[in-house]
């Protein structure tokens, strides 16, 4: 028998749960998480339970709690150093960047898709997600695609095996499409090849 | 109106107690004595969600196994230890240990040994998740509740009483929380500049991910600023969740608000931030509806205060009863 997360539920009597609410007298109807330490319910079978730090000794309360405040600074500080200082590299401790960059409201937004030709010759659009990559992850690997279009070879050959056409493919090219903006709305879309890959 | 006589308090204090004042405060606030309930039920949750993460919400992390090993940028952290290029059979071998070990830390089974294992696990996890080219932040709240899950007290006796320790866990996710909030407003300031405040970054979210909700919105920039300078100002209130009373109160629900209009915008779901988000809130009190609310819709008697009238219904023992016995309990009183 296995007890749950959920106090006092098990997995196979869970019908049997011991309701250990007090009486009146003893838990005034109250938040539990305005209670104090004197208003706690009482423990099955009558005592009151007294709270888990305070019935340990002196020297292990003091221990864990010294262990408990190390590790809260030592986050808190790389967290707060990361912010400031550090980059995604430093993850767990990187700073939290999500749509933190600028664009221009006469500015322009990309956005990459993948264009393929299988040997059978037939043209395919792909999502990002097509070939195993998450549009952002596509958008921060951007330049690496430029300057090593081999890695679209690589690309290619797993597409070949798990991709959506599950066809080995004879060309495949990464489009950033490109959306202009005039204060702040679309005015115009255009398409780059980053960079293109061909069976030779 | 009365005074007191006799003899009065110093006018000054010495900096030496008010640094002991401030510092015995500042370890009031951060061992709050919280139920133990509520960090076990909490854990309960966290678990029972890495569970449903691993196989639904982020089982895209999977694909990576498939990628070509060359796309792989491991991160600081993964070149340090060094942790192996992903491959389907790695993942697969993460994917289920996390698995069993969720479900065993779930089901209390060494909840410290299973929960450390969730943690790592999960880490390693996210470690490949961000090792090709991307690094969100939306799970650090949820690896802190990893980490400090482990300390909560496995005792069940304890699960009736007051808890320090469990108080600690739980305030160490609400400040993961609002560090999240908070320090992303930071993020937008340093990478984006104040310029951020006035530039389409909204729109070229909705050009990129937008929903139906949102498409029509593009065409009111001034709208979209004005939503931008919304989130700004909620993440740098973000510290107010940890007040007490009302304000808390609305500022978390303008939590949940902000993200059920970032999902319905821009299908961006947060959920392992989302799922922290309770350790503000008392979750104790909501029970299991399974085996508990069944039984007091038949003995009507629908709230735990008002059972408490009746006192316990079964003591000590009573796990070894069987539910024919039980029913009859119950039905006698």
């Amino acid at each position: 028998m296995f007890r749950s997360c959920f106090p006092g539920v098990t997995f196979e009597a869970y019908r049997l749960r011991v309701v250990r609410v007090p009486s009146t007298e003893h838990h005034p109807q109250k938040g539990a998480a305005n209670a104090g330490a004197g208003d706690q319910p009482p423990a099955p079978g009558g005592s009151t339970s007294r709270a888990f730090t305070v019935g340990l000794p002196t020297a292990a309360r003091r221990r864990g709690r010294l262990v408990r405040n190390l590790l809260t600074a030592l986050v808190f500080l790389g967290v707060i150093t990361s912010s400031v200082w550090g980059e995604d590299d430093h993850f767990p401790f990187a700073p939290f960047r999500m749509y933190s960059t600028t664009t221009s409201p006469s500015g322009t937004v990309t956005m990459p898709h993948f264009e393929a030709v299988t040997v059978s010759g037939a043209r395919l659009e792909l999502e990002t997600e097509d070939l195993g990559l998450r549009t952002a992850e596509v958008l921060g690997l951007m330049d690496r695609f430029r300057r090593e279009p081999a890695l679209l070879r690589r690309l290619a050959q797993t597409h070949g095996a798990t991709g959506p056409a599950r066809s080995r493919l004879a060309e495949l090219s990464l489009v950033q499409g490109i959306h202009s903006l005039r204060d702040g709305r679309p005015d115009g879309y255009s398409e780059e090849i980053v960079s293109v890959w061909r069976e030779r | 109106m009365a005074r007191e006589i006799g003899r009065s308090k110093p006018a000054t204090q010495s900096p030496g107690a008010v640094l002991q004042r401030a510092a015995a405060g500042l370890g009031r606030w951060w061992y709050p004595s919280l139920p133990h309930n509520r960090a076990v039920v909490f854990r309960g949750i966290i678990y029972a969600f890495v569970i449903v993460d691993v196989l639904l919400t982020s089982f895209a992390i999977g694909w990576h196994g498939e990628l070509p090993g060359e796309l792989y940028q491991p991160l600081l952290i993964g070149r340090i230890l060094p942790l192996p290029v992903p491959t389907p059979l790695l993942l697969s071998v993460i994917k289920t240990a996390l698995l069993v070990f969720s479900a065993l830390a779930l089901v209390r089974k060494m909840p410290r040994l299973t929960g450390i294992a969730v943690f790592v696990l999960y880490l390693e996890w996210m470690v490949v998740n961000f090792s090709y080219g991307k690094v969100d932040h939306d799970r650090f709240a949820l690896l802190v509740a990893l980490a400090v899950l482990p300390t909560v007290s496995p005792n069940a006796a304890q699960d009736e009483g007051l808890d320090e320790a469990a108080g600690w866990a739980l305030r160490c996710v609400q400040v993961a929380v609002v560090l999240t909030y908070f320090m992303a407003a930071y993020a937008k300031l340093r990478f984006g500049g104040i310029e951020w405040l006035n530039g389409a970054t909204l729109v070229r979210a909705i050009l990129r991910r937008g929903t139906v909700v949102a498409d029509p919105l593009i065409a009111y920039p001034a709208l979209l600023i004005g939503a931008q300078h919304l989130i700004v100002a909620f993440e740098l209130a973000s510290p107010l969740m940890l007040a007490k009373g009302r304000l808390g109160r609305v500022l978390l629900w303008a939590a949940f608000a902000f993200h059920a209009g970032i999902y319905a915008t821009l299908r961006l779901s947060f959920i392992p931030h989302l799922v922290c988000l309770l350790a503000f809130l008392p979750v104790e009190r909501v029970r299991p509806p399974w085996p508990v609310t069944t039984r007091r819709r038949r003995t009507g008697r629908g709230s735990p205060d008002r059972y408490s009238s009746q006192g316990p219904v079964c003591q000590g023992s009573a796990t070894k009863l069987s539910r024919k016995a039980l029913a009859e309990r119950v039905s006698t009183r």
